[in-house]
């Protein structure tokens, strides 16, 4: 479902991303873990199509995302790490402008956005602007807008912070789900016991380069992936 | 730490000019001259402006021996244009910066972010006080009016003018606040109050010459009269026309009390105020039909919703549409209004009427520049359109649409009712309805186009974006420039040549030609530009 190939992204004389690969198979959910600034927003902007890149390549369901971004986008959902929404919007109509983007018809959007909104619990506020919604509840928006055309494959940044427990659930039988149908997920998280439990596929980075990435399994061995992770930091600092 | 705070905030103000790209430096020495040109282009325009509205007052007032209402008729300007232009800056600057609960968190006084603010809002006043304020004194002295204790006194009024009228924005910016906070069309309502304001300056700007020829006449009765009405004003003219102490204490007391009582007030209360959630409306959603829309027609209506939902941007960004509602309302209500624009229009040597009408719906076309504020105004929502299956020309497309939707509507409504006020002919019609279109077309393209070479997306509050942006000035300033050395150009050199008539036309096919052209590279490498956002 997603392959990069040396995924290379750089700001003035900083390299963002350096070189990245990975694949991620259909019915997989991959893990993106990493410190702060290790080059994980700029390589999900990048899969997304909001940035351009300087070296390598991305496919998509085996379409390039430089060469045929709109069928890419077509496939993809993408949830930022900070949901900035039109507030001047309330949220049934931000909804609605997703749908007609994704050319969406009537029935189908009024089923799946009823079925999320009340999944979510969101049905009684969509009338209210969203200036007016808590953090979680964007964030709540921004994954029902993300899953009205139901995409093939998500991208999601961060896609727990500001959700309360019930809807960090929801969203995670939604993603194993998506799975099961044959979609692919790849998210990143700080939360490494979320990623443990999770994730079919782990890929870790450091300063724009990726250190370790395979299987869970193979990647955690007998011990837990936050051991590995601290032990991959410590090496990669000694280097 | 209020100095720091205030450093912060004016960098805040002017990033909406001077910052372009914060991760691009090297054009920014370029970018930073030019915006120093426009910025000194606009301030020599309205220099020139005032000239020459104070020298059409200081010989009648002085020589009818009323020279006290030329310094009270330049201290109500100050004070109406630095309320109008700080109204929205003090509700969005003091009641709804982003940063109000990050500085309430720090060891940071209340008073101290208040104070703060208060100063970034002075500096703006200040710096527009001293322009009207350069020119109406260069003109004071230079007719020899002038006297050392005048001086004095008009120096005071330079100095607390800004304060007075800022104590008053910033009370009427509180209360409207708190009226609207919990009714449904507040925009609407805010947008009535706005327009309320700027037509009552408007209405005492064009009716000041009628009212000050009735004074001289009588004099002493309407002095009284105006004493009456605006006592701050009248005491401040007197302090300097004729020296007076008294009356020059008078005004300092008026101007001092309320801007003290003003800061006390809100001192006490800043943090209640910022901290208290008084609640917006709760509105519980009822299921209703939704019509699908096309791709270009939805991103359209986005941007129509944004544009709804901000006073702040219609008053700054669409006030030539507001106008071209109005002014035919004018027209048809107050008959002496169309008679003597008709016979400016006989003065004019070739110009027929509906030349005279085209020209000036074509000025209030050029004053809109929504387009050259709606890449920046995507913000920090930006990568929503950019994640989304939509093309670059599709989303530029679609803002050029919104451009025309708030401009050529009002547009055409005010050329139909002009025409049938004039009952021209089949050419003065077309005339009047093509002309102004062809200018509207023109900005959109030219104010896209600008905002993508000068782009802001990490703002704070709209009002930096549609108020101080780079291409929203440069964008207005420009066309109505162009059209200035248009009009130059046929006034000097063409009128023997070419009725004003045809040289409409001729102008009007080049601005045609001219938005073919930019409208062709917005689709091309506009498109790339913003594909690099």
């Amino acid at each position: 479902m997603l392959k990069i190939e040396h995924l290379t992204k750089t700001y003035g004389d900083k390299r963002a991303v350096d070189d990245l690969s990975l694949h991620i198979a259909k019915g997989e959910i991959c893990g993106f873990i990493g410190h702060n600034g290790a080059g994980k927003t700029t390589a999900i902007k990048s899969i997304c199509g909001i940035l351009r890149f300087d070296a390598g390549e991305i496919y998509i369901n085996g379409k390039s995302v430089t060469k045929e971004p709109m069928e890419c986008k077509r496939r993809t959902a993408y949830v930022p790490d900070n949901p900035d929404l039109y507030d001047f919007l309330s949220g049934i109509k931000y909804l609605n402008f997703i749908a007609d983007v994704y050319s969406i018809d009537s029935a189908s959007r009024r089923q799946r956005i009823n079925k999320y909104s009340e999944i979510f619990e969101l049905t009684d506020d969509l009338a209210s602007l969203v200036s007016t919604y808590s953090h979680g509840m964007k964030q709540k928006l921004t994954l029902i807008s993300a899953l009205i055309h139901e995409p093939d494959f998500m991208v999601l940044d961060e896609p727990f912070v500001g959700l309360d427990p019930k809807a960090s659930r929801i969203v995670k039988d939604i993603m194993r789900q998506k799975c099961n149908n044959g979609g692919a997920i790849f998210f990143s998280t700080h939360v490494l016991e979320v990623a443990e439990r999770l994730c079919d596929k782990i890929a870790i980075i450091r300063n724009g380069k990726l250190v370790a990435y395979g299987d869970m399994d193979t990647v955690r061995g007998d011990s837990s992936l936050e051991t590995v992770f601290f032990e991959l930091d410590e090496e990669n600092a000694n280097d | 730490m209020i100095s720091r705070l205030f450093v912060l905030n004016m960098k805040a103000l002017l990033s909406g000019v001077f910052k372009i790209k914060p991760a691009v430096k090297k054009s920014g020495a370029g970018k930073t001259l030019f915006a120093a040109v426009v910025g000194f282009v606009v301030v020599t325009s309205i220099f020139a402006m005032f000239i020459g509205f104070f020298n059409a007052m200081l010989e009648p007032y002085f020589s009818a021996g009323i020279g006290w209402m030329y310094f009270a008729m330049f201290a109500i300007m100050v004070f109406a244009l630095c309320v109008i232009s700080t109204i929205f800056t003090g509700t969005a600057a003091m009641f709804g910066a982003k940063d109000n609960e990050l500085l309430l968190s720090m060891p940071i006084k209340p008073s101290a972010i208040l104070i703060s603010r208060l100063l970034v809002l002075l500096t703006y006043e200040y710096v527009l006080t001293l322009i009207i304020a350069s020119a109406a004194f260069i003109l004071w002295v230079e007719g020899g009016y002038a006297t050392a204790a005048g001086i004095l006194f008009f120096m005071a009024g330079v100095i607390l003018l800004p304060p007075m009228a800022l104590s008053v924005s910033i009370l009427l910016a509180w209360v409207l606040g708190l009226i609207s906070s919990r009714l449904r069309y507040k925009n609407i309502i805010t947008l009535l109050v706005s327009v309320g304001f700027l037509v009552a300056y408007l209405y005492f700007y064009m009716n000041a010459q009628g009212f000050i020829g009735e004074l001289v006449e009588r004099g002493s009765e309407l002095a009284v009269a105006f004493r009456a009405a605006m006592p701050p004003f009248y005491a401040f003219g007197i302090g300097v026309a004729n020296g007076n102490a008294a009356s020059g204490l008078s005004f300092i007391l008026w101007a001092v009390l309320p801007f003290t009582a003003t800061l006390l007030l809100l001192g006490a209360n800043y943090q209640k105020v910022l901290t208290s959630n008084r609640g917006s409306l709760k509105i519980i959603y009822r299921e209703k039909q939704s019509r699908p829309k096309r791709i270009l027609f939805a991103l359209t209506a986005k941007e129509m919703a944004r544009l709804w939902s901000k006073p702040v941007v219609i008053m700054n960004s669409t006030i030539g549409s507001i106008f071209m509602i109005i002014a035919p309302m004018v027209i048809f209500i107050k008959t002496d209004v169309l008679s003597q624009l008709l016979n400016a229009a006989l003065m004019l040597d070739g110009a027929s009427p509906a030349t005279l009408f085209a020209v000036m719906l074509a000025l209030l076309g050029s004053i809109n520049s929504l387009s050259a504020s709606l890449v920046s105004l995507e913000g920090k929502s930006l990568w929503i359109v950019k994640s989304l299956p939509v093309s670059a020309q599709t989303v530029l497309r679609s803002k050029v649409l919104a451009h025309l939707l708030s401009s050529s509507p009002p547009c055409l409504f005010a050329s139909v009712c002009i025409g049938v006020v004039l009952a021209g002919s089949l050419p003065e019609w077309l005339l009047i309805v093509i002309i102004p279109q062809t200018i509207i077309a023109l900005v959109a393209v030219m104010g896209l186009a600008l905002n993508l070479h000068f782009p802001k997306l990490d703002w704070n509050n709209e009002v930096y974006v549609v108020k101080q942006g780079m291409s929203a000035m440069v964008t207005m300033f420009g066309i109505i420039g162009i059209l200035i050395g248009l009009g130059l150009v046929y006034i000097l050199a063409l009128t023997s040549f070419l009725s004003a008539t045809a040289y409409l036309w001729i102008c009007g096919a080049l601005f045609c030609l001219v938005s073919i052209f930019v409208y062709t590279w917005l689709m091309k490498a506009g498109a790339r530009m913003f594909a690099e956002l």
